[in-house]
């Protein structure tokens, strides 16, 4: 395995928290956002839910919404 | 099985209200100072009895919108659907009543007091109740306790509080089964 794939997997796991920012891989588009709550392990085989917020983008779009932690990263 | 987050319920948020009802054991003295305390105590214990059924709510509906949207494969889409199903939710912000509940799980294609009234008649009784908890959270958080809103009384008993808990948990297991049995219809299993 490669440094930058090991590294890139490090920064995977490590622990998002409340007021980091975070990117959202959407297929053809990343998507930064904001986390604004820890919703718990309550999500789906009880993976972690994170409240998120769109940065950079019009009101209507920087409602918050909840995604799984797993599919979150830490921005760079 | 149930949800998680009707094992959370019935866990930490089940310790914190009894540590608070314990409080209101713990308070010494005769009079009008014993029972100034203890209203305070009991104002206290319906908020926070309010707040975490209103948790309980939203963690059950985060819940199903991640059962429901683990089985859409297209990323972009997922994130459509969990925004929609998500985002402005009325029990982000407001009180657990029956008509922010029922418009929230109201997202998941469901006519949820209907089905909810449908597994026990009991639970026309219960959604009453829900109704009065909330005047109350409403009237002690605006510290305007207006008797025509409050069913003739100004001041909270803590056998008030204790059958309003008494509704909390049987609705909380009545939804709790109520959302297993519509996501068991999209889904076509049951989600826990």
């Amino acid at each position: 395995m490669s440094i930058k794939r090991i590294a890139t997997e490090s920064q995977k796991k490590m622990k998002i928290r409340v007021g980091d920012h975070v990117v959202l891989h959407l297929g053809p588009e990343d998507v930064i956002a904001e986390v604004v709550e820890d919703r718990g392990f309550i999500g789906k085989g009880g993976r972690q839910l994170l409240s998120i917020r769109r940065v950079g983008v019009s009101p209507e779009l920087s409602q918050p919404y909840e995604v799984p932690a797993e599919e979150l990263e830490l921005a760079k | 099985m149930p949800s998680r987050s009707l094992l959370r319920w019935r866990g930490a948020s089940a310790v914190a209200l009894d540590e608070i009802e314990a409080a209101h054991t713990a308070i010494g003295g005769h009079g009008r100072g014993r029972r100034y305390a203890t209203q305070q105590i009991n104002q206290a214990y319906a908020v926070m009895l309010s707040s975490q059924f209103q948790r309980f709510c939203r963690d059950l509906h985060s819940e199903a919108i991640d059962e429901l949207a683990a089985v859409v494969p297209s990323p972009i889409v997922r994130d459509i659907f969990r925004s929609q199903l998500t985002a402005g939710r009325k029990l982000d912000t407001g009180n657990p009543n029956p008509g922010n509940i029922g418009s929230d799980f109201g997202r998941l294609g469901m006519n949820f007091w209907p089905a909810v009234v449908a597994l026990s008649i009991r639970n026309v009784a219960r959604r009453s109740s829900l109704e009065a908890m909330n005047r109350w959270r409403n009237a002690i958080a605006h510290q305007d306790f207006n008797p025509v809103q409050l069913g003739g009384m100004v001041e909270l008993r803590l056998s008030q509080v204790r059958q309003w808990r008494v509704s909390c948990n049987a609705l909380a297991q009545q939804f709790d089964v109520a959302v297993v049995q519509r996501l068991t219809t999209i889904l076509g299993v049951a989600p826990w």
